[in-house]
């Protein structure tokens, strides 16, 4: 911890507003690019939605394809924001200040992405009101029908909805303090929309303990929506009794931990561009990934686990289509390569290289290596959804195959770009580091003598 | 939803014995039940649709090889495993047996087909066309589908509502069995009534006297994928070659 | 509230709030815990002399069974597979709470990582009660298995080689983590433990190469041990439980089975540290242990529900005939009444009358009572699925599901007396280890005292905890 360089308060308010409030160049340039890309996908959807769901790969019986892969590593990403912000600020770790904000948004506009693939992959879009009207407008109950509350696809956008409210919440509730900082150092349209966001916020006692209270419920209460959310999103799978490679038990856990391995991992990645991109090396610090890279071994391995298990558990009562399955998973090409790229890039890669504290604190490196395990946790959805549809049950006539269109293609990489570019605008707008928490920091750290040497301390109230 | 219970319980055996796997109930089902036209662009897209399709699996290794059919079509299952799992309520089962599929309420999630074993669920990736040729050879008892929704076989649920009218207007409660024996009524589903070989019965399992109903008891019986529980109103009975396996594919 | 026993007066003449535990030597700390080593009181011997009895009844149950019924049928030998399974996910797991504790470097560790590690000791007579067990298993030609064919005897040779290595591991842990308090002891002592100390101790002086070398071995063995009952918990619940029961094709079960085990831990090295604090020591095992055991204990007994949930849930939703089956044997019919005590004890009562609550969460006696609660819990979840599939006959074993209605195994007197003797074992094993190691780790505590300072802190007093790494 040598790193600690320190900063008065102010110092503190001009840097981290510095990425608000200062013009750069390559912002625009970045942004320019990522619309196009939305643009192009937007035209892609718009021609799907004139010709109809044949302009994709899919095809019997492999009738969910990369829009349901994409969905899933999505809503894998957005438990990132929860798992940092609200589980390491009930374990009160200090490292956890600079990412929660960058994480609590990455949650927020990767869930708002998320959703909009169960979307596009209908049939018959302009009628999905009627599958997910409820949580926005009032249904239209003149069909005399109700939704079908036994199914896993309405379990889900009630989750999703849920959980995209409540870490909206949770991120604005984090916000306000620093809302009142840029208020009072802005002018025009920004002071106007910070004055009305900041709710009054002049930073007296009770202000500050009423946003504290509200920090640690919301904590507490969206736990059980972050675990609930991607359980709900694996029974889209494990409830059906007729796929093989998804009926496992194991499933709940073992996406609720993958996404956990995924979306930390997403939060390194974003967190070393913006140190890059913003100079904002002094606040998000080597000893920073040092302590995620140690959490993510812990994930990882944990994901790993439950991987294992499900693999050999898929094995365990050797029934020929579930081994049929796997057959064509491990050693059916493309998906053989695929499978290997998975393990290596999601698992065998990164953690060996994650044990040298070296490695943990250089930057370049844990920029690559979490992307590497983006890079497979994608193919991991993506090799349990379509192979496990391919080698459907024992009728051997109507196995299948599956090869992903370009418009699919196209949509996948327009939803990077939606991600990105909402993260980007939003660092436009609010500070992306939270400056109450960084300052909040300072005020506990200590220093204690054990015979000649200096030792970093914490402070704990008792 | 309260529908007055009948005392009806549709269902259908299949005879591995007797089929020959001709098509012929392929080709009735396609023309009956509007059903686009599987062309070789959509069999080289997997996007083929056929209600009814005929298995083929070969046994033994050549020269001694054997060719298997079975012709499997929507098991109208009483625990369905597509039915929980529409979120739009689209597949429902309905108080005559039927596994029942209403395409207005459909949005196209296809869950319904990733969780059917028997992978006899269709969707129109496209919008169906017909040749004009066609055009007047449509059955307008039955709904055109447009793109965008699931569609599988009905037992013809068309023509046993046009038995149910014939029936009340002969005073009846129930439709006779004869109804659906194909040398006798018009009403059997068309596949049914294609078949040259008789190995297709239809009619009324709860029909004590019903020709289904006796050969449902059969000791060559067996279901589909029997160990999923779906309890399918489809019955089939087993080849009697004594070389032949059981022909149940699992 | 019982009063901590230390010269922390409350309030100081500031009106400064003082911290319940002030700041302390590291002799006071030698001292007290060397105090308690040599005369824990007498409590000690009573203790000894009941756990004692129950093995000894035991022992004598498990006779009359091997003489009346052989190790043939494995219907019999029920309640003790069961309780040998709550051995391991208990008193066999303690262990791993110290090792997760150090992992994450958590400070409390101090006061508690030798009680938890001490149960290695008890896990010696898990070894014990294990012995039987491999000769009941059927081969796994006859079963859907894990294991690639070998001999048709894989598992009983795997698994008995991984729980003899989980064992020895745990053992490890606990000698090398004495070594420095016994090179200590070991000038005082006379006799046996003398001998025994110089052995384990050895030529021990402290040097930093050797200190270096103390907490190298610590990080690989607790990463080793961690893996080892993980992978032994995996395989002996799927060997011993879901192998035998047709139709359970449960992946979730093995980290289920983990989850309880880690539950276990928590609960066991809780109601150890309630018992040893009750004679002493309230300053190393004091509300900051039990109060991080205790949330430990929560998330763990809310994953419960979690895990169970998302196994039953596929289960229920899914229907095939297989599944059906083992719900109408596992929780509908048969084994409802223990399952009934397992989501209880397990979940309900030890979350929602204890731990959620702030007050009772952040005391002695709540987690101590939630703890053993919890342990009646795992007692009822081994039952159930232990006894169920011991008791499945034989033939059916292998097939794809269960077949027509399978009756209740119920206990009798015997049974129940082998239950005792296994849960009296561990305790006397246990018992007699806290005479051979020193209850608290001496020199944890007295590096504790160079990292642990009470400073002032605005208006009050506040602890500083140094974090050297």
């Amino acid at each position: 911890m040598q790193e600690r360089r320190e900063k008065t308060e102010s110092q503190i308010n001009t840097d981290l507003l510095s990425a608000m409030l200062d013009n750069h160049l390559w912002f625009w340039i970045v942004l320019a690019g990522l619309g196009l890309v939305i643009l192009a996908g937007a035209a892609a959807a718009g021609y799907m939605f004139d010709r109809g769901l044949g302009v994709t790969g899919l095809n019997r019986p492999v009738f969910w394809g990369f829009f349901i892969t994409n969905f899933v590593f999505w809503v894998g990403i957005s438990h990132a924001g929860v798992m940092l912000s609200a589980i390491l600020r009930l374990a009160q770790a200090e490292w956890r200040r600079p990412a929660t904000r960058a994480a609590e948004v990455l949650t927020i506009f990767s869930l708002a992405t998320a959703l909009i693939f169960p979307l596009l992959h209908t049939g018959r879009p302009w009628r999905v009101f009627y599958w997910v009207g409820l949580p926005i407008l009032p249904y239209d109950l003149s069909r005399g029908i109700f939704q079908n509350v036994r199914s896993a696809l309405l379990w889900d956008p009630s989750a999703i909805f849920t959980y995209l409210t409540s870490s909206t919440l949770f991120v604005f509730i984090a916000l306000v303090p620093d809302l009142a900082v840029a208020r009072d150092r802005t002018t025009g349209w920004r002071r106007a929309l910070y004055a009305t966001l900041a709710l009054g916020f002049r930073g007296n006692a009770r202000q500050w303990r009423l946003q504290a209270i509200a920090g640690i419920l919301l904590s507490a209460l969206i736990l059980p929506v972050f675990v609930s959310v991607h359980s709900i999103v694996s029974w889209d799978f494990a409830a059906a009794v007729s796929v093989e490679g998804w009926h496992q038990t194991i499933f709940a856990p073992y996406f609720v931990i993958g996404a956990v391995h995924s979306g930390v991992s997403g939060v390194v990645t974003a967190m070393i561009l913006m140190a890059w991109l913003f100079k904002w090396q002094d606040y998000i610090r080597p000893e920073h990934f040092d302590a995620l890279g140690r959490l993510l071994i812990v994930v990882a391995t944990a994901w790993f686990y439950f991987f294992f298990i499900e693999f050999s558990f898929g094995l365990f009562s050797q029934e020929p289509s579930e081994i049929a399955l796997r057959q064509t998973q491990v050693f059916g090409q493309p998906w053989g390569w695929m499978y290997l790229t998975f393990i290596m890039a999601s698992y065998f890669i990164p953690v060996p290289l994650w044990m040298f504290r070296r490695v943990r604190r250089s930057l370049v490196l844990m920029f690559w290596t979490t992307i590497l395990v983006n890079i497979g946790m994608w193919l991991e959805r993506f090799l349990i959804i379509v192979p496990s549809l391919m080698r459907k049950q024992g009728l051997t006539f109507v196995w299948g195959d599956y090869n992903p269109s370009p418009i699919e293609v196209l949509l996948v990489a327009a939803s990077f770009a939606v991600v990105l570019g909402g993260v980007l605008l939003f660092s436009k707008i609010f500070p992306l580091i939270p400056i109450y928490d960084a300052k909040e920091g300072k005020y506990i750290e200590a220093e204690i003598q054990v015979g000649r040497r200096t030792v970093p301390a914490v402070i704990r109230e008792e | 939803m309260a529908e007055p219970q009948v005392d009806v319980k549709w269902s259908m055996v299949v005879d591995i014995d007797k089929c020959t796997g001709c098509q012929a109930c392929v080709v009735a089902c396609q023309s009956e039940n509007n059903v686009p036209i599987s062309t070789q662009e959509l069999y080289d897209q997997r996007r083929q649709m056929t209600w009814i399709r005929v298995e083929r699996y070969w046994e033994g290794d050549f020269p001694d090889v054997k060719a298997r059919y079975i012709p499997i079509m929507c098991q109208h299952c009483d625990t369905a495993p597509c039915e929980p799992v529409c979120p739009v309520f689209a597949t429902y089962h309905n108080n005559e047996g039927l596994n029942v599929q209403v395409y207005n309420r459909c949005v196209g999630t296809r869950y319904c087909a990733n969780n059917c074993p028997y992978q006899v669920r269709f969707f129109n990736f496209w919008e169906p066309v017909w040749p004009d040729s066609l055009k007047n050879q449509l059955n307008p008892d039955v709904t055109v589908r447009s793109r965008g929704i699931m569609e599988k076989c009905s037992f013809c649920v068309q023509r046993l509502r046009r038995s149910e009218r014939d029936a009340a207007q002969n005073g009846d409660d129930r439709p006779a069995d004869d109804a659906f024996d194909p040398s006798h009524g018009a009403f059997a589903p068309a596949c049914v009534r294609a078949c040259p070989t008789d190995a297709l019965v239809f009619g009324d399992a709860n029909n004590p006297n019903s020709r289904v109903a006796s050969l449902a008891h059969s000791d060559r019986r067996y279901h589909l994928l029997e160990h999923l529980g779906t309890e399918p109103n489809v019955i089939y009975l087993k080849k009697i070659d004594p070389e032949a396996g059981d022909g149940n594919h699992e | 509230m019982e009063t901590t026993s230390s010269e922390s007066n409350g309030h100081n003449g500031h009106h400064r709030h003082m911290p319940e535990i002030g700041e302390y030597t590291a002799q006071v700390a030698n001292e007290e815990i060397r105090a308690w080593f040599g005369a824990p009181g007498s409590w000690h011997g009573k203790a000894l002399f009941v756990a004692g009895a129950l093995l000894v009844a035991g022992i004598v149950a498990f006779v009359i069974r091997a003489s009346s019924d052989g190790f043939d049928e494995r219907g019999p030998w029920a309640y003790y597979a069961a309780g040998f399974a709550f051995l391991l996910t208990t008193v066999g797991s303690a262990p791993l709470v110290s090792v997760a504790l150090r992992m994450s470097k958590a400070h409390w560790r101090r006061g508690l990582s030798r009680l938890s590690e001490l149960f290695a000791i008890s896990s010696i007579f898990m070894l014990i009660v294990y012995i039987p067990l491999p000769f009941m298993l059927p081969v796994v030609d006859d079963r859907p298995s894990l294991w690639i064919n070998w001999h048709g005897h894989a598992p009983h040779i795997y698994d008995s080689m991984l729980l003899v290595t989980t064992v020895l591991c745990g053992l490890a842990i606990l000698l090398i983590g004495a070594r420095p308090d016994f090179a200590a002891l070991k000038h005082e002592t006379k006799g046996i433990r003398r001998w025994y100390y110089s052995i384990i101790g050895g030529n021990w002086k402290g040097t930093k190469k050797e200190w270096q070398r103390l907490r190298a071995a610590q990080g690989v063995l607790g990463g080793l041990y961690f893996m080892m009952l993980i992978f032994t918990q995996l395989i002996v619940s799927s060997d011993y439980a879901l192998a035998l029961i047709p139709g359970w094709k449960d992946s979730i079960y093995p980290a289920f089975y983990s989850l309880t085990g880690l539950q276990g831990a928590l609960a066991v090295t809780l109601i150890a540290m309630f018992w040893v604090r009750r004679t002493g020591l309230q300053r190393y095992i004091s509300l900051d242990q039990f109060w991080g055991l205790a949330k430990l204990l929560l998330a763990t007994s809310l994953l419960w529900f979690y895990f169970w949930w998302s196994g039953f849930f596929v289960f229920w939703y899914g229907r095939s005939v297989a599944e059906v089956g083992v719900l109408e044997y596992m929780i509908k019919g048969a084994y409802l009444a223990p399952f009934l005590g397992a989501i209880a004890f397990s979940f309900f009562v030890p979350c929602f009358f204890f731990l959620i609550w702030n007050p009772i969460r952040k005391s002695i006696r709540g987690p101590a009572i939630a703890a053993t609660i919890v342990m009646l819990g795992i007692m009822f979840s081994r039952v159930r699925e232990y006894v169920a599939a011991f008791s499945i006959p034989k033939g059916m074993v292998g097939s794809t599901h269960i077949e027509g209605i399978l009756g209740t195994n119920t206990p009798d007197a015997i049974d129940i007396l082998l239950l005792l003797g296994i849960l009296g074992g561990s305790a006397f094993f246990y018992l007699v280890a806290l005479r051979i190691f020193p209850a608290v780790n001496i020199w944890e505590q007295r590096e504790f005292t160079l990292l642990r300072k009470v400073r002032p802190y605005f208006k009050r007093y506040a602890v500083v905890l140094g974090k050297p790494d």
